[in-house]
């Protein structure tokens, strides 16, 4: 069995069908489907740290309106190559993949 | 939607007997060829933590870690997800009371641990 | 029914207070109101006004994040940020609480040569086994409370203060921010670890694990608010009074190199009996505050790795919890016991507690401001800015002033 751990995918870096970095990933969205819990999309944050950072709910406090906007990415489960668990892959283009709302 | 980051990973673990063991410190997730992947075990344990430190951090602990333990707790044993997560087992077989096992023996020496 | 648990929760709110004030003082507090008041009289006040209104801040938002999470400090620190950012602010508020025991613990022991004329060192074993030994056998709420409330013996600085007649015109001038009127680097320092020593973290950590434990309801958060603010402002007084003593009594700008020289202070205002009560006030307002950094420490422990903790737990039942208070006990009686002084260590301590405030706190913010913690309860933009502005200035300050106090004294 291929085992992943969540705790070393949340914060890795996921490149595109290029080799590029475009962001890592935030989350993992599961979904409870006749006692399993499985994996339907992970969200991508998109930026460095600094941005990261600064969408923070803190720096909105803190800046109002002039917050940077968070851009986030959902890829669904089947957009993402988990073979190289180092390097997930994109294996659709970044474009095609809904933005999520803040 | 369960997010696992948010509402699983690091969240304070209860067990059968609402007793406090820890917090997930790992979430196992089985990788399938033409299928999403699932949950298929939770973890708790200094192994655990130690993996998820930078290795400058940990090295310095060397033998220590070596005795490090990792208990897996199946998702099928998962029986919330709330504040807290309860799970079905008695955290007093586990290894990760090993070390409150032990430490409870010395202090059961001491007068007043009682 | 309703009136009964009306009572209750005033009796409640009332023991918060009086608690919150005998427990004030204690060897950051005392130590850097003295040299303040000696040094520079009135004029760094209005530090000791700044600090503590963060520390208002600071304590009513524990109390909130308690009432609206059920959550203490640490545990949510955990829970949101993950295990590895998270290590960063256990290892500071850890390592800045262990010396922080040191100084509380070196100042009893202080006490105890002051009142018997034997040395400080030889207290130290002595002292760390009757704290071990009050936590170790005591219901940890019964223990804090009691001590708290011999803690008032610390009014006679108030006193003290007001049989000397100060100058309230003076003294109003002191709340005025202003520079250093000589010897900037010195000034700065002070202000400084009077920051650090008003806003040491293991008190807000403290607070939000005696909220959770009493397991607050939203609905106590007007009553939190009104303990935090007159149980903190309340406790302020008296180290106002204490930097207002310190001014009157010692000559303008006498550096006091050790606690021998501070000791008499109070026999001006109150005769032969200021020795006996200075020895009094610094020794309990010292050991209870020695108690409450150890379980704060073992608490912050405990929550952010999910073990058992709480005042009721017999050491059995929380053994990871009992050996993390009993180490930092061991490691926080070596510098008394091997002849450290404790003075310069409670500087040092102060110091490190302000520049360590960002990364007690920021994170502490950050949740405040996050809605799955906080629910609509969430920080208001002036509280962020303010509680932001003075951890960050103490931070910048800790960092400048430090080093050049170390090479300047």
């Amino acid at each position: 069995m291929a085992e992943i751990r969540l705790e070393h995918l949340l914060g890795r870096r996921v490149i595109d069908r290029r080799g590029r970095v475009v962001g890592r990933i935030e989350e993992v969205h599961a979904e409870r489907e006749d006692g399993e819990w499985i994996v339907r999309e992970y969200v991508l944050g998109v930026g460095g740290l600094v941005e990261r950072l600064a969408a923070g709910d803190l720096v909105v406090s803190l800046l109002g309106g002039f917050a940077p906007e968070p851009q986030r990415h959902i890829v669904p489960w089947d957009a993402l190559d988990l073979s190289d668990t180092e390097r997930p892959r994109l294996t659709r283009p970044l474009a095609e993949l809904p933005r999520r709302a803040a | 939607m369960l997010s696992l980051g948010r509402d699983v990973l690091d969240k304070q673990l209860l067990d059968a007997e609402g007793r406090p063991f820890g917090k997930v410190d790992g979430v196992v997730l089985e990788l399938r060829p033409d299928a999403p992947p699932r949950v298929v075990a939770l973890e708790v344990g200094a192994a655990t933590r130690l993996a998820r430190l930078p290795r400058w951090m940990t090295r310095p602990l060397g033998g220590l870690a070596t005795r490090a333990t990792a208990t897996r707790i199946p998702r099928s044993a998962v029986l919330s997800v709330a504040r807290e997560i309860r799970v079905g087992i008695d955290a007093t077989e586990t290894p990760a009371w090993r070390v409150e096992k032990w430490l409870a023996r010395l202090i059961a020496r001491i007068p007043g641990g009682r | 029914m309703q009136r009964r648990r009306g009572v209750k929760k005033l009796l409640h709110v009332a023991l918060g207070i009086v608690t919150s004030f005998g427990g004030f003082l204690e060897a950051g507090s005392i130590t850097t109101s003295i040299q303040a008041g000696a040094e520079y009289g009135y004029s760094l006040l209005w530090v000791l006004l700044v600090g503590t209104i963060c520390l208002v801040a600071l304590i009513e938002m524990s109390g909130r994040l308690a009432a609206m999470s059920h959550h203490t400090i640490a545990g949510a620190m955990r829970e949101r940020f993950g295990l590895r950012f998270f290590v960063l602010p256990l290892v500071g508020v850890v390592a800045v609480s262990v010396l922080t025991l040191a100084a509380e613990l070196g100042a009893v022991c202080i006490a105890l040569q002051l009142a018997t004329g034997v040395s400080f060192q030889w207290w130290a074993v002595p002292v760390m086994v009757a704290l071990w030994l009050l936590l170790w056998r005591g219901n940890f709420g019964v223990v804090e409370n009691g001590v708290s409330l011999l803690g008032l013996v610390t009014v006679v600085f108030l006193v003290a203060a007001a049989r000397l007649h100060p100058t309230v015109r003076e003294m109003a001038a002191g709340f005025v921010p202003s520079g250093a009127p000589y010897d900037a680097s010195r000034y700065w320092f002070l202000a400084v670890s009077i920051l650090g020593a008003t806003l040491t973290p293991y008190l807000f950590y403290f607070y939000s694990s005696g909220a959770v434990e009493d397991g607050w309801e939203p609905d106590d958060v007007p009553a939190n608010r009104f303990v935090s603010t007159f149980g903190m402002g309340f406790g302020a007084t008296l180290a106002a009074a204490v930097l207002v003593v310190a001014a009157l009594v010692f000559m303008r700008g006498a550096r006091l190199e050790s606690f021998d020289q501070m000791a008499p202070m109070l026999t001006d205002a109150l005769g032969p009996w200021g020795f006996p009560l200075f020895v009094a006030a610094l020794g309990i307002a010292c050991f209870g505050a020695a108690l409450e950094v150890a379980l704060a420490l073992a608490y912050m422990i405990a929550q952010g790795f999910g073990w058992n903790w709480g005042e009721n737990v017999r050491p059995r039942e929380a053994a990871r919890f009992s050996v993390s208070y009993t180490v930092a006990l061991v490691l926080a009686a070596a510098p008394a016991a091997i002849g450290l002084d404790p003075l310069r260590l409670t500087n040092v301590a102060m110091a490190l507690n302000a520049a360590c405030l960002p990364l007690a706190v920021v994170p502490f913010l950050v949740l405040m401001n996050d809605r799955e913690y906080v629910g609509d309860r969430s920080n208001s933009r002036l509280g962020n800015a303010f509680v932001l502005g003075v951890v960050v200035l103490a931070c910048v300050l800790a960092i400048v002033s430090v080093p050049l106090d170390l090479l300047g004294g």
